[in-house]
């Protein structure tokens, strides 16, 4: 089975299809949360009184199904994890967060996605609570400056606890599967002793609901590890790379068909001010990471370029939809290749004249130089090769 | 270095470079607005006409009576919003010093004139005895003659009164679209489609509008047929849009992509179809068919997503500039 | 009509994880909320004061050239949320005007918490990369150590500060 997984890698759709997928995944999300009963706040407060663990039954089971998904899928080789993206760690400000976060989940009755759909049932108590997330969101923005050193505080990256304790992803997938049954267990006992004090009967799942889940989840990370035998599977899909662009058949292209390409110059604003590719777009000063690329109409192909050789490419650039190519040997290649008045050859042959006379007319083109003198065409005497010599590497 | 070459080079590429020409917008949220208003009031006039045809009686609820003024009142703030777009805002009375037939300006300022005594007559005739009362002691003396003569003319010729505002309101929607067409240059403006789709997001308005008041079980149920009907119209229009699109080779395939991957995608598929079609005919449904309490976000909705249609497609068409193209 | 019940809480666990899971699959990442919220309400800053957050030091990285604040996943799939929930809530006989709170709170009392919870919820999740959605669920099911210990600190905040409220609910 080939790794086929997870889609977008596949350039099936670009960015604004994929803003589109965004929409179906959240009507699935909030239809969902809807039907968990998470646009009611009393719902979601009684967890916190322990009269029904609804929150961490709802919670737990969908980490543990998306949880042990991936791990069968990835040790099946079906997706590839590296293409996943997992939320990077910081640990300070994610710990005082967290307790920020739920301190505010008590008195506001909600979470910030529970809110949009409390709106979406009509609990108006859910407008006020997405209007205080507005508020708090803005003061963090504005009182970020002070703030900044502590939001950057405990980072270690992308941090997998399977890979921080050194074991396969199905052996934390099946503890994190045993954990959230002890924890459903536990607290179907802390509801029952909860919920009669309050004068309210204990949420009771049939019993064959839960075993099948529970069953579910154990069954499906007995398979992941099983899965862990499996040889293991070859290299992951490749990235998505820039595909490379020489400087003649650019300036021929900008000859023919200026309107199909956007060039982006990459080099600092000086350089590229002082001479550029014609119809160059040069990257505003502070938008380092050229974000203004992003932005461009994918119907043309981007060619970017820096001084010399493929320049590491900038945020934006990668993120322009389209096609990207690099100009080979930037601009350095574009002043060899197309500005310098090509040499004429010493030994022609019709396709050594035939590329001469383009380079030479672009050059022409570009520079407004003669063209060079017709070149001669002789015929070529054919060198035999000799036996290839053995050794070397 | 010949500047010639360079220089023409240098322009060829950097047309519609976002650097040196940022966009043709030259249409901005004035016409936005007064294009969904204007649909909207078509949807009004044709519906409001269309139910006391089919019922053979006038409106059972006070508001529905009052609505025709209510438009009335809504198209002239349309209209102010496409005066305050004009350059030359005091010229706009040349557009009645002329009528030429092959103009959908010209076929859309004389409707646009033509709409009011239409809709003063529509308007006049579905009041009840105490609306035209009330509106008979607030009228000065001078002019009551004249409202007595005029809501007389209105309650003789009936039918040619409702008939003529159905009229009205075919060719205030068509145009709405039609206007659009009317700049080749405009790949995403380029379809005949866009009239009759115009058309239909603005019954569908009209009807939401209208079902925003309280209005009797009847009146209701009957708005709620037609504007399931627009719905489900414009949905095979904003196909056939696309599908025209598709097959009308590179002009109209660069339109299309500006829906189907291009920068439209998003907002058009999410707000148009989804929220503004495709949810509010779900809970239409879902209220005929489980007998569900009506709730007032289906027009709510209904409504933004006849503003996001013309916003998207007004935005679209100034992006797609026909210099872009090979 | 009466209303339709709640799923059970583990079965609508597991769909709601198969949505994550769907989420991953296609798209390569997971839910999110707050980060949806937040631009919006930049975008509606914008309007009134447009230099102070294009030159905020946090805000400014949703602002540039060919940028639109709006123009975000987590936009869209918040708006989705939305749709979402009102067909669900519709369809279940469940949508209508109202305010959840307990029996010994008043309504004004209780909105005004609800903002000063949603001041809190709005800077912390920011603060911590993400609230419930796109930290405990997605980094969650995604092993990530930061959002294990986001999730373990909510439910720790909550707790603590239950007894605190509890007549807003109780």
């Amino acid at each position: 089975m080939a790794v086929t997984l997870p889609l977008y890698t596949h350039d099936l759709f670009g960015t604004y299809a994929g803003l589109l997928v965004g929409t179906l995944v959240g009507i699935a999300f909030g239809f969902v949360l809807e039907r968990a009963g998470f646009g009611r706040a009393r719902n979601l407060a009684a967890q916190f009184y322990l009269t029904d663990t609804r929150v961490l039954k709802v919670m737990f089971s969908a980490i543990v199904t998306a949880l042990v998904g991936m791990t069968l899928l990835s040790g099946i080789g079906v997706l590839d994890l590296a293409q996943i993206t997992v939320p990077e760690t910081f640990l300070w400000p994610q710990l005082v967060g967290g307790l920020l976060l739920g301190a505010g989940f008590i008195v506001s009755g909600y979470c910030p996605g529970t809110g949009v759909v409390a709106i979406a049932s009509g609990n108006l108590d859910g407008i006020a609570a997405i209007g205080g997330v507005m508020l708090g969101s803005l003061a963090f923005g504005f009182g970020y400056g002070p703030l900044e050193g502590f939001y950057k505080s405990g980072g270690m990256g992308v941090a997998r606890i399977d890979r921080l304790l050194g074991v396969p992803m199905a052996v934390v997938a099946a503890a994190v599967v045993a954990m959230a049954v002890g924890a459903f267990l536990g607290g179907e006992k802390l509801e029952a002793i909860f919920a009669p004090r309050a004068g309210e009967t204990a949420p009771a799942s049939p019993p064959r609901v839960k075993a099948r889940v529970f069953g579910g989840f154990a069954a499906i990370a007995a398979l992941a590890l099983a899965a862990l035998a499996l040889p293991t599977r070859g290299a992951a899909t490749p990235a998505r790379t820039a595909q490379t662009i020489g400087p003649l058949e650019l300036a021929r292209e900008l000859v023919t068909a200026p309107e199909t390409l956007w060039i982006v110059d990459l080099r600092p604003g000086a350089a590229a001010a002082k001479e550029r590719i014609p119809g160059a777009m040069v990257t505003p000063p502070g938008d380092a990471r050229a974000a203004f690329a992003a932005g461009l109409n994918p119907t043309r192909r981007l060619v970017a370029y820096g001084a010399s050789g493929a320049a590491d490419l900038p945020d934006g650039v990668r993120k322009f939809p389209g096609d990207v190519y690099v100009l080979e040997g930037g601009f350095e290649g574009w002043t060899s290749a197309v500005l310098t008045a090509p040499v004429p050859p010493a030994n022609p042959t019709p396709d050594v004249v035939a590329r001469f006379q383009l380079a030479s007319a672009l050059h022409a083109r570009f520079t407004g130089a003669a063209v060079a003198a017709p070149v001669e065409i002789r015929p070529v005497v054919s060198v035999p090769t000799g036996p290839r010599k053995g050794g070397g590497c | 270095m010949t500047p010639t070459t360079s220089q023409l080079l240098e322009t060829v590429t950097t047309r519609g470079n976002p650097q040196i020409d940022p966009s043709l917008h030259v249409w901005g949220w004035q016409i936005v607005l007064y294009l969904f208003l204007g649909g909207l009031v078509a949807g009004i006039f044709i519906l409001t006409a269309a139910l006391e045809l089919s019922s053979g009686e006038r409106a059972r609820t006070r508001a529905l009576g009052a609505m025709p003024f209510v438009a009335l009142l809504l198209l002239s703030f349309g209209m102010s919003f496409l005066w305050l777009d004009l350059a030359h805002r005091f010229w706009a009375w040349r557009f009645y010093a002329t009528f030429r037939p092959t103009s959908p300006m010209s076929w859309g300022a004389w409707i646009l004139v033509l709409v009011y005594p239409a809709g003063l007559l529509l308007g006049l005739g579905s009041l009840d005895e105490a609306q035209r009362a009330w509106l008979r002691a607030r009228t000065p003396g001078f002019l009551r003659g004249l409202l007595a003569r005029l809501t007389d003319a209105s309650d003789a010729h009936r039918r040619a009164v409702l008939l003529t505002s159905v009229l009205m309101g075919v060719g205030l929607g068509l145009y709405t679209g039609l206007l659009l067409g009317t700049m080749p240059a405009r790949l995403a403006w380029n379809s005949a489609v866009l009239g009759p789709l115009f058309l239909a997001s603005g019954i569908s308005t009209g009807a939401a509008t209208l079902l925003l008041l309280k209005l009797d079980e009847n009146e209701r149920r009957a708005l709620v047929r037609w504007d399931l009907v627009a719905i489900g119209v414009e949905l095979v229009l904003l196909t056939l849009l696309l599908v025209g699109f598709g097959t009308s080779g590179e002009a109209g395939r660069y339109a299309a992509h500006g829906f189907l991957g291009g920068p439209y995608t998003a907002v058009f598929w999410s707000l148009v179809v989804i929220m503004g079609l495709l949810v509010p005919l779900a809970m239409e449904a879902i209220e005929a068919r489980r007998h569900l309490p009506s709730v007032a976000l289906v027009p709510v909705l209904i409504l933004a997503g006849g503003l996001a249609l013309r916003w998207i497609v007004l935005a679209a068409g100034q992006a797609s500039a026909f210099r872009l193209l090979p | 009509m009466s209303e339709r019940p709640f799923w059970n809480p583990y079965v609508a666990g597991v769909v709601l994880g198969l949505v994550l899971l769907g989420s991953f699959l296609v798209m390569g990442f997971g839910l999110g909320s707050s980060g949806g919220v937040t631009r919006f309400a930049v975008a509606g800053a914008h309007l009134f004061a447009p230099k102070a957050v294009e030159t905020n030091a946090y805000f400014s990285q949703y602002f540039g050239p060919g940028k639109h604040v709006l123009e975000d996943w987590l936009v869209f799939e918040v708006l989705g949320v939305f749709l979402g929930g009102v067909l669900g809530a519709y369809s279940a006989g469940r949508l209508k005007l109202g305010i959840e709170k307990g029996p010994r709170v008043t309504t004004a009392r209780r909105l005004a918490l609800a903002v000063v919870g949603g001041i809190f919820m709005g800077f912390a999740a920011r603060l911590a990369r993400g609230c419930t959605s796109g930290q405990a669920l997605t980094g969650g099911a995604a092993l990530s150590l930061g959002s294990w210990v986001f999730m373990m600190a909510v439910f720790t905040g909550g707790y603590l500060v239950a007894p605190l409220v509890r007549r807003e609910w109780r």
